[in-house]
């Protein structure tokens, strides 16, 4: 790990169904690839 | 949305993709299905993981930019109609990879509202981590 990698820190997160999960769910079996949108519209 | 026609290739790397909007949990669903998007989607209306990721807000004049307007105009040729934007118009996307054990390996700002990756090099970036580790 080189001295750039941050951890990201664990937190719930909302799901578009209504759900609340962990977000380290999303890496727990793969690598995660988070995209962050612009607005709707 | 050119992620989705990649979605194959991320799942065969054993990717999980998931999008983070500004809305709403009812405004991410109904986005998700009226993009039919094959990904999970974070609502996030606070911000808070847009905080927590320290991603930008655009100038006025990236905003108001040229490359917005060819955008909006294409946009339109491709069927998408304009409607009232959900969250703030100055939010700018952005793009992390976080491996295994949640430690981000990818790390994208946009400087502009029209800038992204291309998903190829999203994919490239997770075959060599993958080699290499």
């Amino acid at each position: 790990m080189s001295r750039d990698d941050i951890k990201v820190k664990d937190r719930d997160v909302l799901l578009w169904d209504n759900t609340t999960t962990h977000l380290s769910r999303f890496w727990q079996e793969g690598p995660l690839v988070l995209v962050f949108l612009r607005h709707y519209g | 949305m050119q992620l989705r026609r990649k979605a194959k290739a991320f799942r065969e790397l054993g990717a999980q993709v998931v999008l983070v909007g500004l809305g709403t949990p009812e405004e991410t669903a109904a986005f998700r299905k009226r993009y039919a998007i094959p990904f999970p989607m974070i609502a996030d209306p606070e911000k808070a993981l847009y905080k927590a990721f320290h991603l930008k807000q655009a100038s006025a004049a990236a905003f108001l930019s040229p490359g917005m307007a060819v955008k909006g105009v294409s946009a339109l040729l491709r069927g998408y109609g304009i409607g009232l934007p959900t969250g703030d118009v100055r939010q700018l996307p952005g793009v992390f990879i976080i491996d295994t054990h949640g430690v981000i390996r990818y790390r994208y700002f946009a400087e502009g509202p029209a800038d992204h990756p291309a998903p190829d090099v999203l994919l490239e970036k997770i075959r060599a981590d993958l080699t290499t580790a």
